[in-house]
């Protein structure tokens, strides 16, 4: 991936990056406008509510960061998002049989919807994205790892980590039963040695494929990495299974094991260079600049690979707020299902969080503990396909149009969706429909609309008197929410 | 690791840039073809069914084992080096003296009889990358050597089938996106062109805005608000301007051939039985559209599993059965239908896998495997020489690649599709006598 040579696209968003970096030296921080704001918060969580955007941009651009990174506050200053208490996740004993399968199904459901309300009620949302990143980066996927523990346990790993240290996570993660199960390290033997957690060790947890190594360091990687293995209650090192011969990894020879592989890896430069760029790619833009990554891969090696102060300089540099930088990502499915919850501000109860994690999320690509394969999403415009868009717009019109509160009890699973009359009611009783579109458009898009768009959404919502509260209100509101969340641009972040 | 869908890695950057010198009259452009298509089957349907040639081609995900595909019965190294995972000699279904299919490719077999299936042994590149992503690449843009951002079929459809249209400019135009059609998650990159853009769906049912089905204003702002825009505004800075538009064409796409690919799934009743597979699904629906006399050129479909490091032995058994069978019911439904003749399937995989086994009873990545050509105008028999396994004769344990998959490639380009196999695949390959 680093050898890629630079596309006429690339070369006209790296030309537009240089000349916007030198007109941009001149720029303070104090130039920090609202729409900064919520770009900081549609990328370093998941988008912000109109006050809690405003309560972003009161703090200023470098204790807005602060924020986002540990919930540090200035003396007097208002939180943009209450405290929230988010409850761990519980396994349950798997029985034997028949029923064990069917609990294990369940298991996996729960454990989906636990995520997705984690990431919905947050107030720190930038832990749950750096939680989805690390599952996307070191990816193991239900199918092969077959217990809902071990990916519980890895999904702990993720949020424990998620701010963590890029060097002790990856040395964890060579103890993770998930990802031992999901690449095959139990059966990586001495004398018999399987390449599989080795290869991707290298090409995709810190370096990228072909970026430093040889197919011959991946063979002498994985004699190091043998006796690797799962028993029934999580990682087992098995020295009889254990290669302790001499191995040579990128020229050195010793009688390395798993914990110097690690170290090895990292006494190079290419993992500060390929998490630089991923995070780069998941926060910023899909082609950032050579010298933005390596001002990101500098602070990971100057702070021996702690994530904050990386995440710290990629956060208030000038290059992520530049204009080519604004909504040039596209939306995970995930991101795009837990925007539409907290903008919409909607109650993440177990009817539409089952909805999105059983069904809408894997019709759109990404299903939660199951990557497509070890890469993990590729993402950007890949999401994107004749269906995948469509199956977006029908999802998330879904939310719009579910019922705002539970119905009798004798319905129990009827979704609880957003309240209509609670979204407008800062326009006061009898808005106008112009108000209410581009209120609409404020809160969801957050960039206006070319002049026949927004008409055409005024032609739909209609000209009658809107009165709030009307069922006839609510059914407009609604058709024109679903309209608004069904347009390219809502795609976008 | 899991791989029930691979597909390159890259994100298609340089798709946004070209797509900006083509925004502004493609519009205008798909929307015509798409109402002249409809307005022509409308008038007299039969006439519309299709004569074009059609080329399927079926990506197995993982890398599949060529060894236990095809396997060399009567040599004594391939016995040795897989005690546990050999196919045994009376087991395999043979085709030759010397080579036989897995048995559960009994379908396969049967076409391979019949004169419908040609086999094209060690096909393979120089230098190969054992890398998935890497080599999947390779396999989708037809450039070992260097990366590309284009696949070898977008590339095609980049320069081909500009069809009726008249106007002065359609040179530099792509074809019409209903070229292709790739029933796959994920767009695949040897779709993907400079300019092209494929149709990309798993269920033609998806294609639909469902709150605009009741409501006519509500389709109607529906319509606007996914339209590409008549000029990027000012308010968008460029990179987001891109992104933008990709998604209004996909939109535009999408709304133009929704309803006439899902008449195709009312009209065609299928001839044959089909497994109860998802893959089996896939061409069942491909075998309707074909019928149907869709515009396609090229169907994509995708089939994974395949990236056996353990506990090969019965996981491969499936997968091939899955294949096979469902293959099997495609070529006799295509011939029932009357589309077999103009229609040419073709499978590739990423990689083989090593010729010895591993521990688990398993194979790691490798290098050369066979292909598959079938359908109704193959010429059918084994063509390339099979794998030599002797230690010595191995590259890096593996099967060293004796076809250059391009020149399979050329070989469909030319003699199938009728294209310049030089210009898209930069240099001239030697073509096989795969096609009648």
């Amino acid at each position: 991936m680093l050898t890629m040579p630079l596309s006429l696209r690339d070369r006209i968003a790296c030309a537009a990056a240089w000349v916007l970096l030198l007109a941009s030296v001149a720029v303070a921080a104090d130039t920090w406008t609202r729409d900064d704001a919520a770009h900081l918060l549609r990328r370093a969580g998941f988008g912000g509510t109109p006050a809690q955007v405003d309560a972003l941009h009161a703090l200023g651009r470098d204790a807005a960061v602060d924020y986002l990174l540990d919930q540090s506050l200035p003396a007097g200053a208002q939180a943009p998002f209450p405290q929230t208490d988010l409850a761990e996740f519980v396994t349950k004993p798997i029985p034997a049989g028949q029923e064990g399968a069917k609990v294990r199904r369940e298991e996996v459901v729960r454990l989906r919807n636990w995520w997705l309300e984690r990431m919905i009620r947050t107030g720190r949302p930038l832990e749950e994205k750096m939680a989805l990143f690390w599952h996307g980066l070191f990816t193991s996927g239900i199918m092969e790892v077959r217990e809902p523990d071990f990916m519980a346990r890895q999904c702990r790993l993720f949020h424990d980590q998620a701010m963590g240290n890029y060097r002790s996570l990856t040395a964890a993660i060579c103890r993770d039963p998930a990802m031992l199960r999901y690449l095959n390290a139990d059966q990586n033997v001495r004398g018999k040695p399987n390449e599989n957690l080795a290869r991707e060790l290298l090409e995709l947890f810190t370096m990228g494929e072909g970026n430093g190594y040889t197919e011959r360091d991946i063979a002498e990687v994985a004699r190091a990495l043998t006796g690797l293995g799962v028993g029934p209650q999580g990682f087992v090192f098995r020295p009889m299974r254990h290669d302790a011969g001499e191995k040579t990894i990128f020229g050195k020879t010793g009688r390395f094991n798993a914990d110097g592989v690690v170290k090895l890896i990292f006494d190079r430069p290419e993992p500060a260079e390929y998490l630089a760029r991923r995070l780069w790619q998941y926060f910023g833009c899909p082609q950032p600049a050579p010298a933005d990554i390596a001002l990101v891969a500098e602070a990971l090696r100057k702070n021996d690979w702690e994530l904050r102060p990386a995440l710290r300089v990629l956060f208030t540099s000038d290059a992520f707020y530049r204009p080519e930088a604004r909504f040039s990502l596209v939306k995970s499915p995930v991101e795009l299902f837990v925007q539409t919850m907290r903008l919409l501000e909607i109650r993440p109860e177990p009817p539409l969080l089952t909805a999105a994690s059983t069904q809408g999320l894997r019709a759109m690509g990404q299903e939660l503990f199951q990557p497509p394969n070890v890469r993990g999403w590729p993402g950007g415009e890949l999401w994107i396909t004749t269906s995948t868009l469509y199956i977006r717009y029908n999802s998330m019109s879904g939310i719009v149009f579910a019922a705002p509160r539970a119905g009798p009890a004798t319905r129990p699973q009827r979704p609880v969706g957003p309240d209509m009359a609670a979204l407008f009611e800062l326009l006061g009783r009898a808005p106008t429909p112009r108000a209410v579109v581009d209120a609409a458009v404020d809160r969801l898009l957050q960039r206006p609309l070319p002049a026949d768009k927004r008409q055409a959404l005024l032609g739909a919502l209609g000209d009658a008197p809107i009165r709030l509260g009307t069922s006839d209100a609510d059914r407009r509101l609604r058709q024109l929410v679903s309209l608004v969340v069904s347009t390219p641009e809502y795609q976008m972040q | 690791m899991s791989d029930r869908i691979l597909f390159s890695r890259r994100i298609f950057l340089s798709r946004g840039a070209q797509l900006l010198s083509v925004a502004g009259t493609l519009p205008l452009f798909l929307d015509r073809s798409a109402r002249a298509m409809a307005a022509e089957h409308a008038a007299n349907p039969q006439a519309a069914a299709g004569k074009d040639r059609v080329l399927v081609v079926v990506q197995l995900a993982g890398g599949n084992d060529g060894l236990n595909t095809v396997v060399p019965f009567r040599s004594d190294d391939y016995y040795k080096a897989r005690p546990r995972l050999a196919i045994a000699r009376d087991a395999a279904i043979k085709l030759t003296d010397d080579l036989g299919v897995h048995p559960s490719l009994k379908g396969l077999a049967k076409l391979y009889g019949d004169g419908r299936l040609a086999i094209v042994q060690s096909v393979g590149y120089p230098n190969p990358n054992r890398s998935h992503f890497r080599s999947t690449d390779i396999w989708a843009t037809a450039e070992p050597q260097k990366v590309a951002s284009s696949g070898w079929l977008g590339r095609y459809f980049d320069s081909c089938c500009k069809g009726e249209d008249p106007s002065p400019d359609a040179a530099s135009r792509p074809a019409d996106s209903s070229a292709a059609i790739a029933l796959t998650g994920e767009p695949p990159q040897t779709l993907q062109g400079e300019k092209f853009l494929p149709l990309v769906f798993r269920s033609p049912q998806a294609l639909t805005y469902r709150p605009g089905s009741s409501n006519r204003a509500v389709a109607d702002a529906f319509d606007k608000i996914n339209s590409p825009d008549a000029m990027a505004p000012a308010t968008r800075p460029a990179d987001a301007d891109q992104t933008t538009q990709f998604l209004q064409r996909t939109a535009l796409t999408a709304r133009l051939y929704a309803d006439r690919i899902r008449q195709s799934t009312t009209r065609v009743q299928n001839k044959a039985t089909y497994p109860a597979t998802r893959f089996a699904a896939d061409l069942k629906l491909l075998a309707q559209m074909i019928a149907d006399g869709l515009p396609t050129r090229v169907y994509y479909v995708s089939i994974g599993g395949f990236d056996t490091h353990s506990q090969q032995a019965d996981r491969h058994a499936r997968l091939l059965s899955e294949l096979g069978d469902a293959l099997a019911a495609f070529a006799a439904d295509l011939d029932a239908l009357g589309h077999l003749q103009r229609t040419t399937i073709m499978t590739f995989s990423e990689f083989g896998r090593r010729v010895a086994e591993n521990s688990s009873a398993g194979t790691d990545h490798g290098e050369a495997a066979p292909m598959f050509i079938l359908g109704g105008s193959v010429k059918a028999g084994i063509h390339g020489p099979a794998p030599d396994l002797t230690p010595a004769k191995l590259h890096r344990g593996d099967v060293p690649y004796a076809v250059d998959f391009r020149q399979v490639y050329a070989t469909v380009l030319r003699n199938w599709l009728g294209a310049d196999d030089r210009a898209i695949l930069g240099g001239g390959f030697q073509t096989l006598p795969l096609l009648a």
